[in-house]
């Protein structure tokens, strides 16, 4: 292996073009070790032709590749692909070999004892959640779901540290895609490979990548998290792209009171305890409260802060250790603006008040998940 | 009726054991040196695809060349006998394996060349793994119409004394012995269909294995 791991991947003023099309239009990212990259966009945008610069399929016009601060111009071409897995839409398994011969070719190609290769490919077998009797089998004697799973595993076979997947749920039906997007969750979980993933599916996006990159016509839209192409759309473009996933639609006509969550298992009296307002937080398993003094509210508090405070030698009122500085939103507020103001302040906790009484909460990391 | 003894009696006259032996060993040298040459420009010119226009124009056109004509043509170059038999026979019979091994192999779908190569096969890995492999069905039906080919050019030899079952067909006529003739000539054809048959096991075999390419 050339790296054993990936900490960055930086694609520098990259250009790519063919014939009078741009297919790459002057592209600069930096894609961090260890997470899932999402690159979408419409056809022709130029997604799959940056991710195939990465394992130098397609070599561009000028700007280049760097991984982990290499210039993969002066790496051996063949090695440089032996360190990054490849999982395209058609799966592309070999019809003339089995599943195993197809899984364990390139282990096979790098003169691996038999031994060491059987025990491989179990291994992966499991990762991937393929039973062994397929081993034996044909490609074509498998569903669409499975041959992707193979697929899967022969881009894991030499433990590679970074993957690329162009489209690789493109081409299967609505139920299944949903099923080994999970199972990808899972899998990326136990692996914790750098993937770089292209899509043009919104929702897929959102489910699965730590950022995301929104390309149109060779260029760059806008790089971020989910929550930011949400809020913070950098032009009608990733608008358009963000609001094409229903769920979105509405966002706009949505009300904090219509996503709000009960406040009944954070409200903390301000006469507790604060050991036992912890007993109560890790009873309830959450990680912060809201204090109240005759079911008004005074303010908040979270997990964190009271296991710090020294409780054991002082255990004293609650009402003595909180936080006033919270956001409080009436009901009636437009979630949007709400959102937007969690955001720029940087608090991922808001709540919500009528006449001074705690009706209910929101926490910005947990909304966006349940809107996704 | 004729009896069994007359029937060997007729073969051993007329040597036709030692000429269908003339005839296999032939045929048998023209067709691997046809596979092989005809393999040999297949996968070249589909590494180096600017040159099969050319290199496909000059092979048809030898393919248009009268057999008989070629044969003579090149009496003075190399004399009469199994050589120059065997040398026509490989000229007419490398077009179909050259043509169906470059077809079959730039049909190979690129998706699973592109996977090759992304998985860090280098390009004789991708050649001999995955092209050549995937392309073997194509290249069969290639050798099969060649087998055909060069049985009846190697046939064509008995005219420039190259021996074999044209030998034989060649004597019928000039003793205008009608038995000879027939028996020759439907032997011949009959080791035609033979090797074709076994070309064809091998063929469906292959598809079989790939029956979803």
């Amino acid at each position: 292996m050339i790296f054993k791991n990936v900490d960055s991947i930086e694609i520098v003023r990259l250009v790519k073009s063919y014939r009078d099309l741009m297919a790459i239009n002057d592209v600069s990212l930096k894609i961090n070790g260890k997470e899932l990259f999402v690159i979408i966009g419409p056809s022709g945008c130029g997604k799959t032709t940056l991710l195939k610069t990465i394992n130098r399929l397609i070599e561009p016009d000028s700007g280049g590749v760097f991984i982990n601060n290499n210039d993969i111009r002066n790496l051996d071409v063949v090695k440089l692909r032996k360190n990054i897995g490849y999982v395209i839409q058609q799966v592309g398994l070999f019809p003339h070999m089995n599943i195993k011969d197809n899984i364990s070719l390139i282990l096979k190609l790098e003169g691996w004892p038999r031994e060491k290769i059987d025990k491989r490919v179990k291994e992966i077998l499991k990762i991937v959640f393929l039973d062994e009797i397929y081993l034996r089998k044909f490609p074509n004697q498998l569903s669409g779901g499975q041959q992707q799973r193979v697929g899967l595993a022969r881009a894991l076979a030499l433990n590679q540290p970074l993957l690329l997947m162009d489209e690789p749920f493109g081409s299967v039906d609505p139920i299944l895609r949903r099923q080994l997007q999970d199972e990808f969750l899972q899998i990326k979980k136990v692996l914790g490979k750098t993937i770089v993933f292209v899509t043009h599916d919104i929702e897929e996006a959102f489910r699965l990548g730590d950022r995301i990159a929104v390309m149109k016509g060779g260029k760059i839209k806008q790089i971020g998290e989910a929550n930011d192409l949400i809020l913070n759309p950098a032009d009608s473009f990733v608008l358009n792209l963000v609001e094409s996933d229903k769920k979105y639609k509405h966002i706009s006509n949505l009300k904090v009171r219509d996503v709000m969550i009960p406040v009944k298992n954070y409200m903390i009296d301000s006469q507790a305890k604060i050991s036992d307002s912890i007993k109560f937080m890790l009873k309830n398993n959450t990680e912060f409260g809201i204090i109240v003094k005759k079911d008004k509210f005074l303010g908040t508090t979270d997990l964190k802060t009271l296991l710090n405070s020294n409780f054991i030698k002082n255990d004293q009122k609650i009402e003595n250790l909180y936080n006033k500085e919270t956001l409080k939103f009436s009901p009636e507020k437009p979630l949007y603006d709400a959102l937007a103001e969690m955001k720029k302040s940087n608090i991922s906790i808001a709540v919500i008040l009528e006449r001074d009484v705690p009706i209910g909460t929101i926490l910005s990391s947990e909304i966006l998940n349940r809107l996704i | 009726m004729i009896n069994l003894s007359e029937i060997i009696n007729f073969i051993n006259f007329q040597d036709l054991i030692q000429r269908t032996s003339e005839q296999i060993y032939m045929f048998s040298i023209a067709i691997l040196l046809s596979i092989l040459f005809g393999l040999i420009i297949g996968i070249v010119l589909h590494r180096v695809q600017k040159l099969s226009n050319i290199v496909f124009n000059i092979l048809n056109i030898i393919e248009t060349l009268p057999t008989i004509a070629l044969l003579v043509l090149l009496l003075p170059f190399l004399g009469l006998g199994m050589k120059p038999t065997i040398f026509v026979s490989v000229l007419y019979a490398i077009l179909p394996i050259a043509r169906n091994c470059y077809v079959g192999l730039n049909n190979v779908e690129q998706s699973y060349i592109e996977v090759a190569r992304s998985i860090g096969l280098n390009e004789f890995e991708i050649l001999t793994k995955i092209e050549i492999p995937l392309a073997l069905p194509t290249i069969v039906s290639g050798i099969r119409i060649s087998i055909v080919f060069t049985m009846g050019v190697v046939t064509l030899g008995g005219l420039i004394a190259a021996g074999g079952l044209g030998a034989s067909i060649q004597t019928g006529v000039q003793l205008y012995d009608k038995t000879l003739i027939y028996v020759s000539a439907v032997w011949v054809g009959i080791l035609a269909l033979f090797f074709d048959a076994l070309a064809y096991l091998v063929e469906r075999f292959l598809q079989k294995r790939f029956n979803n390419v």
